[in-house]
């Protein structure tokens, strides 16, 4: 799968994951990790742009013996985008699938 | 890579290609990254190894600052980057051009300056030996002619030997001193150099 095609996938599995809930970068990276290989260095600099577009807000949890953890919020502008990422989700794979299934309906 | 390691090599890519500030946030989640794979039990290389090398993030993050693809080479080698890294830190070249400073210097300045310390060495002894002469001469001077001179030329040659002897002795020391000095330093450098190489090949047989 091609990387152009594949981070653009990972940027809205990221904003899916943390409009389920507000996580902590390295929550992030291991949710992902457990669905699909990736890599890992790749997700903190695209957590970096949503929050710098405004798609997330930040804020920071003390924890005991050990940094202050980075939290991702989803805000608004967040909510939207991830809306319409998943329509043209949709609407894609539906057309791949389409065109899959009509291959296979011709092979049968 | 050390978290450290990693770290440092992350900042000095972005160095002055960001604002500071945001570099500072950068490294500051990195670091707690590194923090929460330590809890999960990763040892440091791994989550370094799991990131990616330094540079490729750093060209991630500048990508994402750019909003387009970075220029890539076409048919990039997988390089090891941590291996590499670690390999040419350990070569340690700057320690190399000392050492072959240091073996020069012990060629062309050690035979003159243990030759003028030796030589000093040598002054030294015969001053006393003249001392002792003078103080045969003060003895038979006492026997033979006038008791002042006498006593004069006991008093020189008493303190010629003193000063012979303990230059001598102060000389032999600086030339012990020297001579070890210039074998620690010696060793400083060769063995940071035999260390490496013995490390090294530890990991190979890995």
């Amino acid at each position: 799968m091609n990387t152009q095609f594949r981070k653009g996938v990972i940027e809205m599995c990221i904003l899916a994951l943390i409009d389920r809930h507000d996580m902590y970068g390295y929550e992030v990276v291991q949710n992902i990790a457990s669905y699909t290989e990736i890599n890992e260095g790749t997700v903190y600099p695209i957590l970096r742009r949503l929050t710098q577009e405004d798609y997330f807000e930040t804020y920071l949890v003390e924890s005991s013996g050990g940094p202050a953890r980075k939290y991702y919020r989803m805000t608004v502008k967040g909510r939207g985008y991830l809306w319409s990422l998943k329509e043209e989700w949709k609407e894609f794979s539906g057309m791949v699938n389409e065109i899959l299934r009509g291959e296979d309906d011709d092979k049968a | 890579m050390t978290k450290l390691d990693y770290l440092s090599s992350l900042e000095r890519y972005l160095k002055r290609q960001i604002p500071e500030e945001e570099i500072y946030e950068i490294m500051r989640d990195y670091a707690e990254y590194f923090e929460d794979g330590k809890n999960q039990g990763k040892t440091e290389d791994e989550i370094s190894a799991g990131l990616g090398s330094p540079y490729e993030v750093a060209q991630q993050i500048l990508t994402e600052e750019k909003g387009e693809e970075p220029q890539r080479r076409k048919n990039r080698a997988k390089i090891d980057y941590a291996k590499m890294t670690r390999k040419v830190k350990d070569l340690n070249i700057g320690g190399f051009f000392l050492l072959i400073l240091l073996v020069f210097l012990m060629v062309i300045v050690i035979p003159p300056l243990f030759g003028i310390l030796g030589s000093a060495v040598v002054i030294f002894v015969c001053m006393a030996v003249a001392g002792v002469f003078g103080l045969v001469l003060a003895v038979s001077s006492f026997v033979f002619s006038t008791f002042w001179i006498g006593i004069c030329i006991l008093f020189i040659s008493i303190f010629s030997i003193v000063c012979g002897i303990l230059g001598a002795i102060f000389f032999c020391w600086l030339v012990r001193k020297c001579y070890r000095y210039l074998i620690e330093r010696f060793h400083r450098y060769t063995q940071p150099v035999r260390k490496q190489q013995k490390g090294e090949e530890e990991h190979e047989h890995i």
